[in-house]
């Protein structure tokens, strides 16, 4: 749920990075990190192992702007996407209001992106929300790789309803990088216009 | 559905604003905040002597992930939760506490402050603004507009920073 601070006259919004280990989550912040102008971004914090593994969470917060008075914030997180961090995973999901899917084209990653997405759905479940309730979309990165997996067989993977915005990505090219999370934020502005 | 963390608007925020300034003076702590569990700022107050804090945010965003571990760990004891978290390095110490059950206040010091003097009147202060939430919570919200003119003015913003292909 959205954090309004009548305040400061902020309304801040979480975006979580979900997916399986190594599919470029961090990958995406750090591009974007990169690459988004100094006055729209904060510092971005990582909490990982000697190993750049994430530990428990990357986190950048971006600046949108400014609408009738009122600053316009995202925080951006990412999971540990190895699967024994399922607790960390758990506890960075709390006050979600909008997720991007980074799965891996990788041939030998298909079963670990599918269970990713069903740990997301159980970790949600946990929080009373339902995946089709809130803005969500996939990335699907990695698309360089010479032995990448089909679009068509990682949709109905990842999407069979073929419902789900899905964005093809480069991450660490800052490919595709900015499409999802644009329309990801599209998505829960509109879904806050909808319900204010 | 929009809905602040806590109450803090109008004249509830006005005293909390008040007895956050309150707390530093009688702490001698360097900075005071309070923080939705989240990770957002919902309020913040600098002693006047005190240098500029660090990034907020990142502070914010620590000290709830933090906050969440611990009630994790607390529960693989059976405990609803640890009430208090005290951190202590050689020159700055932090101490946070839960906060009307949705929030925490931190409170920051350093050398010229000790722990027992921060917690006795972060404990004070939290009892304070307690009692202020609790007075304000008939105070009307504030209301705000989500019409077409904001969500033109949020569609500009965002193919201001992510561009505007389709």
């Amino acid at each position: 749920m959205s954090t309004i601070n009548f305040a400061a006259r902020e309304i801040n919004f979480k975006i979580v990075y979900y997916g399986c280990g190594l599919s470029g989550k961090t990958t995406n912040i750090k591009k974007l990190y990169e690459n988004i102008p100094a006055g729209a971004k904060g510092e971005m914090v990582s909490l990982a192992t000697e190993d750049e593994r994430t530990l428990f969470f990357d986190f950048l917060p971006l600046d949108l702007g400014k609408v009738n008075g009122f600053k316009t914030r995202f925080h951006l997180y990412t999971v540990p996407g190895q699967v024994f961090y399922n607790s960390s995973r758990k506890l960075i999901l709390r006050g979600v209001d909008g997720v991007v899917f980074v799965a891996d084209s990788g041939p030998s990653r298909l079963r670990a992106n599918a269970e990713s997405l069903r740990n997301l759905r159980e970790n949600m479940a946990e929080y009373n929300l339902k995946l089709g309730e809130i803005p969500f979309v996939i990335q699907v990165n990695k698309r360089d790789l010479p032995d990448a997996l089909p679009m068509d067989m990682l949709k109905k993977v990842l999407d069979p309803t073929a419902k789900v915005p899905m964005f093809e990505a480069v991450a660490s090219k800052f490919e595709g990088v900015k499409e999802p999370l644009k329309a990801v934020s599209q998505l829960v502005l509109e879904k806050l216009a909808q319900k204010a | 559905m929009l809905e602040p963390s806590l109450a803090l608007y109008g004249e509830t925020f006005d005293k909390v604003d008040a007895l956050l300034q309150d707390l530093l003076s009688k702490s001698h702590a360097r900075y005071a905040l309070i923080i939705d569990l989240k990770g957002f700022v919902l309020a913040h107050q600098k002693a006047l002597w005190a240098p500029k804090p660090p990034s907020l945010d990142s502070l914010a965003t620590l000290v709830a992930s933090n906050y969440s571990a611990n009630l994790a760990i607390a529960k693989l004891f059976g405990e609803g939760g640890f009430k208090e978290m005290v951190q202590q390095g050689d020159d700055i110490g932090l101490y946070a506490q839960e906060l009307a059950e949705k929030a925490l206040l931190i409170t920051v010091f350093d050398n010229s402050s000790a722990l027992g003097r921060v917690k006795l009147f972060s404990k004070k202060a939290v009892e304070a603004i307690q009692v202020a939430l609790s007075e304000g919570k008939n105070e009307p919200a504030p209301v705000m507009s989500f019409d077409d003119d904001w969500r033109d003015s949020t569609q500009a913003l965002l193919d201001g920073l992510f561009g505007s292909e389709k």
